[in-house]
């Protein structure tokens, strides 16, 4: 399997802190990967880094063997890789359709922009019905899918999802979890970074678990399945 | 005993138009800050030097190729041009720093001032009106000159209402102004949108100083006076709020246009700018205020 994404040696920064260090990790075409640890050990700093929302950072990152350790984070977005934020950042003013309108790229048609919107309203059908209805407006979970939503209909081949089920109900984490299975099925690569390891595993190929900003674990679903690696990096 | 003189129909047609045509000027002034404000959070004290420059540009074109047209359009060329160079130049390394940008505008302005002086005197130039004929209205007859300024200040309210409200463009703006960081990571190039929104700002404040030349007169610190009442609009519109703007200045230009008729004229700004403070006191976030940027 060729590597799409590779992180090499990295470290990052905000301000004079340091969050990351010398990690590493690939993601290969259409894989399903899992970064996982507890609350505050770099999980979504990682993310941040990959399309350089941070202050500073050091080592490599490289998608499709071109460097883009240096590039702007719209830069690297137009390489059709598409970040779901943690906190899902939904326009509140907008609308549904606008807030998806937004995420389209600038220089598709009318017609597949529409096509793509359509494929989220039919994927979701909430959303459609609530098409008008301005993003602040909506639940949680509904800003979830809408958080979603608008990463898919940039159509890309990289999806950067930051714990997605977080400060979600119960029974809305049971929908985003049928969101995500849904999406991880396509040929679709996927790194999703989350908490809640068990509700991911049977969604990944592989994964890595991070502490104190250090990757500390990798392997497979079955490996990181393993009740005792939980008990040390996982269980609060 | 004052007396409050009474005015006749045809009186009140011409001072409501007079109001009209001066708060469409205003209005370019302070759409062009407001957008500038809303979207990049930069208080641009500069923006009234390129007010100036506009009503300069268009009386030199004016002198050396006697079309005023023309004039306008070559002034509003080369000063939105100086805008996009000041824009990628300097404030763009400002605008992590307000006070520096406040501090860096307010230089601009203040050597682009000087300069003028130094160049043209303190002096004021008159430009005659490019349309010298009058027009039937409401039963008036009114300078088409000041009619067509009205009709400009419409078309560019409308046409940037449009713009911010219908276009992509618009929505980039919007996200940009509203989190910047998220439209990023939505593929928006917000560097450009901070560009093209102090572009098009200055191009307003150059449109309003070539549109104004006929109608005041051409001094250097003309921009001084407009932009003292184009702030006054966009606080009391509400910062960042094109709306605001709009419905503000022209309640401005009606209170002065109608105020002559009572007080003299540097009482009547004075009693704008205290009913303006009043009403901030009551209303801090102004008429149309965008609690949303601030979510």
């Amino acid at each position: 399997m060729s590597d799409l994404l590779t992180v090499e040696d990295l470290n990052a920064f905000y301000g004079s802190s340091q969050i990351l260090f010398d990690v590493s990790i690939d993601v290969g075409d259409n894989e399903v990967i899992g970064i996982f640890g507890r609350n505050g050990m770099g999980k979504t700093t990682l993310l941040d880094s990959l399309v350089n929302r941070i202050d500073r950072k050091t080592g490599r990152v490289t998608y499709r063997g071109e460097d883009i350790s240096e590039w702007s984070t719209h830069e690297i977005i137009r390489e059709q890789i598409a970040y779901v934020p943690e906190d899902r950042e939904i326009y509140p003013a907008l609308t549904v359709r606008e807030n998806l309108e937004l995420a389209t790229p600038s220089g598709v048609s009318d017609d597949v922009r529409e096509e793509r919107i359509q494929n989220v309203f039919s994927q979701f059908e909430r959303l459609g019905e609530r098409e008008k209805q301005r993003g602040g407006t909506l639940s949680g979970g509904e800003q979830q899918m809408l958080a979603i939503g608008r990463g898919l209909v940039s159509d890309p081949d990289l999806l950067l999802l930051d714990e997605p089920t977080e400060g979600l109900a119960p029974a809305i984490i049971d929908d985003v979890v049928e969101i995500l299975e849904s999406l991880v099925t396509g040929d679709r690569t996927v790194l999703i970074v989350e908490q809640n390891i068990k509700r991911m595993l049977p969604l990944i190929d592989r994964g890595y678990i991070i502490q104190t900003g250090e990757i500390v674990e990798e392997g497979d679903s079955e490996y990181l399945s393993d009740e005792e690696i939980h008990e040390r990096y996982l269980t609060v | 005993m004052y007396e409050v003189p009474l005015i006749t129909a045809d009186n009140f047609v011409t001072y409501m138009l007079n109001g009209v045509s001066r708060g469409m000027i205003i209005f370019l002034v302070a759409s062009g800050l407001t957008l500038i404000f809303g979207l990049i959070g930069l208080i641009n004290f500069a923006h009234g030097a390129m007010l100036a420059l506009g009503g300069y540009g268009t009386y030199v074109v004016l002198q050396t190729m006697d079309n005023f047209w023309l004039g306008l359009g070559i002034s509003v060329v080369l000063v939105t041009l100086l805008g996009y160079v000041l824009e990628r130049k300097v404030l763009y390394w400002l605008y992590d720093e307000p006070l520096l940008g406040f501090l860096g505008t307010f230089g601009i302005g203040l050597v682009i001032e000087e300069a003028l002086a130094v160049q043209f005197g303190s002096r004021s130039y008159t430009i005659q009106s490019p349309i010298p004929q009058s027009t039937e209205l409401l039963g008036v007859t009114y300078p088409s000159y000041r009619l067509f300024v009205i009709l400009v200040g419409a078309v560019v309210a409308a046409g940037v209402g449009l713009l911010l409200t219908r276009t992509r463009l618009g929505l980039e703006i919007h996200a940009t102004a509203n989190r910047q960081p998220t439209a990023e990571i939505l593929g928006v190039n917000t560097t450009r949108i901070y560009t093209v929104t102090f572009v098009l700002g200055t191009a307003l404040a150059a449109l309003a100083g070539a549109l104004t030349a006929p109608i005041t007169s051409i001094y250097p610190t003309i921009g001084l006076d407009y932009i003292t009442m184009a702030f006054l609009v966009i606080i009391v519109g509400g910062m960042g709020s094109f709306k605001g703007s709009f419905v503000v200045s022209m309640i401005v230009g009606q209170t002065i246009a109608f105020g002559w008729l009572v007080l003299e004229p540097t009482y009547v700004r004075i009693l704008v700018f205290v009913a303006a403070m009043v009403f901030i006191l009551y209303k801090p976030r102004g008429f149309f205020g965008k609690p949303e940027v601030h979510e």
